[in-house]
């Protein structure tokens, strides 16, 4: 099983520094990554999720970012000790990432078809001609139609959609072993989110290639993730498979946020349930505290002053809370409810 | 009706009009409501086309309820949101408000029926002025409106629009940016609902907030309506947030309606295949009931406005169209039990 | 393109009357004018001749307007007059003193790109660094200080300390490219120092916002090497607005050679400029100003033309 892993974040620490304050934004984090799965780290704004991100990448700068401690290890090398040059190497090619805003994403002034090939050759002895084909292939792959004309086009001249599709062409063109997809569908219309959903699921499944998808949306997860991680405050508070967290939440923010989601499947009548309160504002937490208990109905003096750890409340199912039996007890009068139908 | 409103008294304004189409309980009532805007080029501003951003649109508003209206980029949502609200002229087309048509309303008469019909936008960023406190903010309507006799009585006013948005009063003094998105998006609605209106559009309002915000907000929205027999008109993206707050619910799709009907009855029952796909495009936040759904997986992208296809609007992208669809264009038909719907497969004829 | 091109050439001709109008009316209005002069100077030859003759032959008697299109007639047959003191015609000035002025200008242009470009390149990758900062204190000094007069220092310090004295007799570039190097490196150096500062901040700065770009991030996280992401992603994109910066800094440097080569004593157009300018010798000065206003336009016109060629998304209509 364990030589299954690709990746492996341990105790993963990214602090920014401003006006002398230091703001932990991703704190104590780890989680496993195996071959060819699909991982998702759902957050609110401020949770630390794409800094998490970023910085397995190294793509943290300084000022005002710094990676603080940790380990990240790819095929059990460590990456943050890596040297620049030697790092360069992996990324775009065994760790790849796509983003956002693909209309911010890729360079205004390049060809499509050079911004991929680039990639390749950068990555291989490819020569420009074998690259080029490849990126027709990989175009056609992504389901972009006339692959050989696209290639010469501006991204400009694609639409969101495409441009994200042209995106993912170039993250994959080196086989990486894992991608990292930055709520890569957000900023996309609904039925053109599902395509591009699809498609790089089936990308996953074709080049048995693990997929991170960072995103707050709970629908995108429950369809394609295998195993969840629930961030809060830069830190996980919950990690377990898809079923568990979704079905089994353990934490009181996960509960939260899965009855604070309308469901398109439950009648009007069936109710919306809030989390008090606004997202942690990170300058102002103590490292040593439930960064929830500001929100959260159980917070007692305990959870102001301690910090939950990660412990195992099933099999491959963690939760960071001190109040597990309460919440046990809410989950079974919600789901007696009748909202699992 | 409900009271009848002064200006609508004004020499020229029509007699009632309509009074076969109008619903005893529909506050707005709009007919074939187009909006185009001409695309020009060069320098003597040629015209070149015409963005139909809106093409023929009719839907009632009934009074306490919310209507929504659900679109993808280029559906023209937005659009119909600023012709309700006389932002901009339709291009043709008839809004009938209290059963009196928008046309024929005067600039002065407009001005005080602004006090009736509000708007909230997306951007709850962009929308509040920086450089104002809350306090003005909030006031400048009752200003505009002299809706106070003195200085107290409008602080009075302002605190309590915030105490009833959740916002502490005791903030009142504070800028915009020392308040989180959610924040901001009660202090927009606080705006809005300090003027007493009776009709709001919501424009995209809980699109740019964390999912527990939105669902904070999406309740406040339904709690005041309740309170203040409120009327919506809710435009969105995101099908499931605008069915959970909507009594009826139009998906619209390149400036043309393509189905009507109730909230639940648009989920449990929908016909038109571009419904059947946004619905099948929106995950449900549960991984066993989520799997086990029907995909359906459209074909390229929303065309361009300026050049929307014949025929069915739909017909580039849906599994079943024909060669009916792709040249003529379907109208709307009422299948029963007020389900509407713009569909030559649908309606069978 | 082609289209655009000749739109853009036809928009330049009410462009250029308006300047000649303005030049034209201008002269006319400084009090004084070439008459007097220019008859003392006869009369010291022994030609006896009244004002009012001189003034005839000058044509300078008949009204301004008809003056203006009597020029303007002449102009449009390609002739541009003769100068009032040495009869030479005014194209054969601008044509040997044209060359000279856009040596220096292209110097002074390629002098100015040469330390701003890798400079601000440099400062936006190293940002907030020791040398960001000394680099910016001296381009700092360099817009403050003004041109000529570092331009007199150069004239006086080295000859009192080595006896150095800067060439004042041209020679053409063909004739001995070394010594007309010589005399036209220094003022070309001290007026692109000045320009070279402002540009080196702008480079810096527009690059900077550039570095802040999500494909910067998108080239990071591809593996591109770092002289790559700023030569192809950060560079590229930044030219944008430096291309404008730089077509604007032409025509600066224009009216800034007009000084450098009264100091430096070359000459080009700007030295005919002035001193025709004091000799009221109107055919030289309207000559001149058509000429060079002419040539800051072209350049312009050039600049729009290469954003398409700079940035694919630009349309020229």
């Amino acid at each position: 099983m364990d030589q299954d892993v690709v990746l492996e974040i341990k105790h993963l620490r990214t602090c920014f520094y401003s006006n002398g304050k230091e703001l932990r934004a991703v704190d104590d984090l780890s989680y496993k990554v195996h071959r060819g799965e699909c991982v998702a780290i759902i957050g609110e704004s401020g949770s630390g999720k794409t800094v998490s991100a970023l910085s397995i990448l190294r793509l943290i700068s300084y000022p005002p970012g710094l990676v603080m401690g940790g380990q990240v290890l790819y095929n059990g090398k460590n990456l943050l000790e890596m040297s620049d040059e030697e790092y360069r190497k992996i990324r775009g090619k065994d760790i790849s990432m796509i983003f956002q805003e693909p209309s911010a994403a890729l360079n205004p002034v390049m060809t499509i078809g050079d911004q991929i090939t680039e990639n390749i050759m950068l990555h291989s002895d490819a020569t420009k001609e074998e690259a080029w084909e490849r990126a027709k292939g990989l175009l056609e792959e992504v389901g972009i139609p006339n692959a050989a004309e696209r290639l010469k086009q501006y991204p400009f001249e694609f639409s969101g959609g495409m441009q994200q599709r042209a995106m993912i062409a170039m993250a994959i063109s080196c086989d990486p072993d894992v991608l990292i997809a930055d709520e890569p569908t957000t900023a996309l219309d609904v039925t053109v989110q599902a395509q591009v959903l699809e498609c790089l699921n089936r990308l996953r499944r074709d080049h048995n290639m693990a997929l991170i998808i960072i995103t707050h949306n709970l629908g995108i997860v429950a369809r394609y993730a295998d195993s969840v991680k629930i961030m809060y405050g830069g830190k996980i508070v919950e990690d377990g498979s898809v079923n568990d967290v979704f079905l089994q939440p353990a934490h009181p923010y996960t509960l939260g946020l899965i009855r604070a989601v309308p469901r398109l499947d439950l009648p009007r009548s069936h109710g919306l349930q809030t989390i008090n309160g606004e997202p942690p504002d990170m300058s102002k937490i103590k490292p040593n505290c439930c960064a929830f208990h500001f929100r959260c109905k159980y917070a007692d003096e305990k959870c102001r002053n301690q910090r939950p750890l990660l412990e195992q409340v099933g099999e491959g199912h963690y939760c960071a809370c001190f109040h597990k039996e309460e919440l046990d007890k809410e989950r079974e009068e919600v789901l007696s409810d009748g909202a699992e139908a | 009706m409900a009271q009848k409103l002064n200006f609508l008294e004004m020499p020229g304004a029509p007699e009632r009009p309509l009074d076969n189409v109008l619903e005893p309980d529909d506050i707005m009532y709009v007919d074939d409501l187009k909006m185009h805007f001409p695309v020009t080029k060069g320098l003597m501003k040629r015209t070149v086309g015409v963005v139909k951003a809106v093409d023929g649109v009719t839907f009632h508003v009934k009074r306490g309820q919310t209507l929504g209206i659900v679109g993808e980029s280029g559906s023209g949502k937005s659009t119909i949101g600023n012709c309700l609200l006389k932002n901009i002229i339709p291009t043709s087309g008839n809004i009938y408000y209290e059963g009196n048509n928008m046309k024929d309303i005067s600039t002065h008469a407009l001005q005080r029926m602004r006090k009736d019909l509000q708007m909230i936008t997306q951007d709850p960023f962009a929308s509040l002025d920086p450089r104002k406190n809350i306090m003005q903010i909030v006031s400048e309507g009752l200003r505009i409106h002299k809706m106070f006799s003195n200085k107290e009585e409008m602080d009075d006013l302002v605190v309590r629009q915030l105490e009833m948005v959740g916002i502490n009063p005791d903030f009142r003094f504070r800028y915009p940016h020392e308040f989180s998105g959610g924040q901001r998006q009660r202090i927009s609605i606080a705006r809005a609902l300090a003027l007493q209106p009776k009709f709001i559009v919501c424009d995209e309002v809980v699109s740019a907030l964390d999912v527990s915000i939105q669902a904070q907000i999406v309740n406040l929205m339904m709690k005041l309506q309740e309170n203040m027999n409120l009327t919506y008109v809710f435009i969105g993206h995101d099908l499931s947030v605008v069915r959970y707050i909507s009594n009826q619910v139009a998906v619209l799709y390149l400036g043309k309606i393509m189905e009507l009907t109730s909230s639940d009855e648009l989920y449990d029952h929908p016909l038109h295949p571009y419904t059947k796909a946004l619905i099948s495009a929106a995950p449900i936040p549960n991984p066993i009931v989520d799997r086990k759904r029907e995909r359906i997986l459209l074909k390229g992208e929303i065309p361009s406005p300026i050049n929307p296809p014949k025929g069915c609007n739909f017909c580039t992208r849906c599994p079943y169209a024909d060669q009916r669809c792709r040249e003529e264009e379907p109208e709307m038909v009422d299948v029963g039990s007020n389900h509407l719907v713009a569909c030559h497969k649908v309606s069978g004829k | 393109m082609g289209s655009y091109v000749v739109k853009r050439v036809l928009l330049l001709i009410p462009t250029i009357l308006l300047v000649c109008v303005i030049t034209f009316a201008l002269m006319r209005l400084i009090p004084m004018d070439a008459v007097a002069t220019l008859q003392q100077k006869l009369t010291a030859n022994g030609q006896y001749v009244s004002e009012e003759y001189v003034r005839q032959m000058l044509g300078l008697d008949k009204p301004a307007v008809q003056q203006f299109f009597i020029w303007l007639a002449n102009v449009l047959r390609g002739d541009l007059g003769t100068s009032y003191f040495d009869h030479i015609s005014v194209n054969t000035i601008i044509a040997k003193k044209l060359p000279v002025t856009i040596e220096l200008g292209i110097l002074s242009l390629v002098i100015t790109n040469c330390i701003s470009i890798p400079l601000g390149l440099h400062c936006a990758s190293k940002q907030d660094s020791v040398s960001d900062y000394a680099i910016r204190v001296i381009s700092t000094i360099f817009i403050a200080v003004p041109v000529f007069w570092v331009a007199t220092l150069v004239l006086i310090y080295p000859n009192i300390w080595w006896g150095y004295a800067p060439r004042v007799d041209y020679v053409s570039l063909f004739q001995n490219p070394i010594a007309n190097l010589g005399m036209m490196l220094p003022p070309a150096i001290i007026s692109a120092l000045g320009q070279a500062g402002i540009q080196m901040r702008t480079i810096r700065t527009m690059t900077l916002e550039v570095m802040r770009q999500d494909y910067i991030r998108t080239a990071w996280a591809k593996g591109v090497p770092e002289k790559r992401v700023l030569r192809k992603y950060a560079f590229r994109n930044a030219m944008i607005p430096i291309v404008t910066m730089i077509g604007g800094s032409v025509a600066m440097m224009i009216g800034g050679n007009v000084i450098m080569e009264n100091i430096f004593n070359i000459p080009g157009i700007g030295q005919a400029l002035v001193s025709a300018l004091n000799a009221r010798d109107y055919p030289i000065v309207e000559g001149c100003v058509l000429v060079l206003s002419l040539f800051v336009m072209l350049i312009n016109l050039v600049v729009d033309i290469s954003y398409k060629w700079i940035d694919p998304r630009v349309t020229l209509e």
